[in-house]
């Protein structure tokens, strides 16, 4: 009985064991397959079946894994000298850009180092370079190199001021700019931009207009009076925007504000800067500075010539970050929120 | 209905049974022997695949490696 009994036990074992055996061996088969084609297999999911799944880093090899326990870090190379053995998961690194709250146009980043200009560099003429046929290279955005600055300077730069900016552009300016309302709009936000890194200033393009003044045969003085003619219309400061090129020798302007001054100067002739794509930008930035109490470089041996301020007649690539120097950032920053010029009373009888 | 006719009708189905069994033994044949268990080994060795692919760190993967290393 007993031997009958082993016998059929072992008859059934045989006859249910063998398959579920079988099975399981050809299961087995495919997870050790699995396991040491991982990185393929995950590959294959994700490019030709479009499965949403994550490639593994290469599957341990044989002696060498021992990916029980953790033992070895997965950073780690084994010690045998085969593949290493990253971590499974790279993360992805992300830039960190610099981050302002400024809802307008891309923000200036700010570099506390100052920078070494080249002195006496001509201007860089874009589409000229040698090489570069047709298309000019891409101009980066304007950046400010911006001074640290004292704690009472830095109380100043904390308070917000806001000018309002109203621009006349002549004729030439709009030959010369077909999308001239776009380029002043643009010209007075990176200024803006600038003016905010440096001075706590925000510039507000009030109005934009035509001015009709003769394209040839006026002084910079004759200019200034034909400006000072036209109203504000609500603006702070009315500009005139002129294709004229600025070489520099300009003497004949009105005498900044001085620093007890009641009032901050309110007209400016702003020319364009030879060369430069954003022909404006940097005469723009030295004549509203001098609006508000900043004075002329005019020395070249003066470390602000040669840093390139822009209070400076020093000719600068425009690749080169804007930079006003200390004292004047100072002048501009202590007249930052002085009221300006209410407009000159018409003579009687006109 | 005449004998020829009877004869005639007989031998027409033994004809086509025997081209349809010859047909259906062959197509049965595959169905069985291929079709059926390769479709069965490879569905159970695509599940041992996505198991070792997608739970490499579980007991039975690391037990079916430890086995296979045993004899490696």
């Amino acid at each position: 009985m007993n031997r009958k009994r082993i016998l059929a036990i072992g008859k059934l074992i045989l006859l249910f064991g063998t398959p579920v055996a079988l099975i399981l061996g050809l299961f087995s088969c495919g997870v050790y397959c699995g396991v040491q084609n991982r990185t393929g297999i995950a590959r294959f999911e994700r490019d030709w079946l479009g499965f949403d799944v994550e490639v593994p880093d290469e599957a341990p090899k044989k002696k060498d894994a021992e990916p029980k326990a953790g033992g070895q870090g997965k950073g780690e190379p084994s010690p045998t000298g085969t593949e290493p053995q990253p971590t499974t998961q790279p993360q992805p690194t992300q830039p960190q850009p610099t981050t302002q709250p400024q809802p307008t146009q891309p923000q200036p980043t700010t570099q506390p180092q100052p920078t070494q200009p080249q002195p006496n560099q001509p201007a860089v003429v874009p589409g000229g370079e040698p090489g570069v046929v047709g298309v000019p290279a891409p101009l980066p955005t304007p950046q400010t190199h911006v001074d640290p600055l004292g704690a009472e300077d830095t109380a100043r730069l904390g308070i917000p001021v806001t000018i309002k900016v109203g621009v006349l552009v002549d004729p030439q300016f709009i030959a010369s700019h077909p999308e001239w309302i776009d380029a002043v709009q643009r010209t007075v936000s990176q200024g803006s931009e600038i003016f905010q890194e440096q001075f706590g200033v925000r510039l507000e393009l009030w109005s934009v207009g035509r001015w009709s003044v003769p394209e040839q045969g006026m002084s910079a003085s004759g200019l200034l009076t034909d400006l000072q003619g036209h109203p504000r219309e609500g603006a702070d400061v009315l500009l005139g925007f002129t294709a004229r090129p600025f070489d520099g020798t300009e003497t004949d302007k009105p005498v900044p504000p001085a620093a007890d001054a009641p009032f901050n100067e309110a007209y400016a002739v702003v020319y364009g800067t030879s060369g430069h794509r954003l022909s404006h930008l940097r005469t723009l930035l030295h004549e509203l500075s001098r609006l508000m109490g900043a004075q002329d470089v005019t020395d070249p041996e003066d470390p602000a010539w040669i840093s390139g301020s822009w209070m400076s007649y020093a000719p600068v690539p425009e690749t080169q970050d804007q930079w006003i120097d200390v004292d004047n950032r100072k002048r501009v920053l202590s007249r930052k929120d002085s009221p300006f010029a209410p407009a000159p009373e018409a003579p009687p009888g006109e | 209905m005449s004998n020829p006719e009877k004869q005639a009708l007989q031998k027409q189905p033994e004809g086509a049974a025997e081209g349809e069994k010859a047909e259906r033994g062959w197509l049965s044949w595959a169905v069985g022997w291929v079709l059926v268990p390769g479709t069965l080994i490879g569905l159970i060795f695509g599940a041992g695949l996505m198991v070792g692919v997608h739970l490499h760190d579980s007991w039975f993967s690391r037990l079916v490696v430890w086995f296979v290393e045993l004899f490696g």
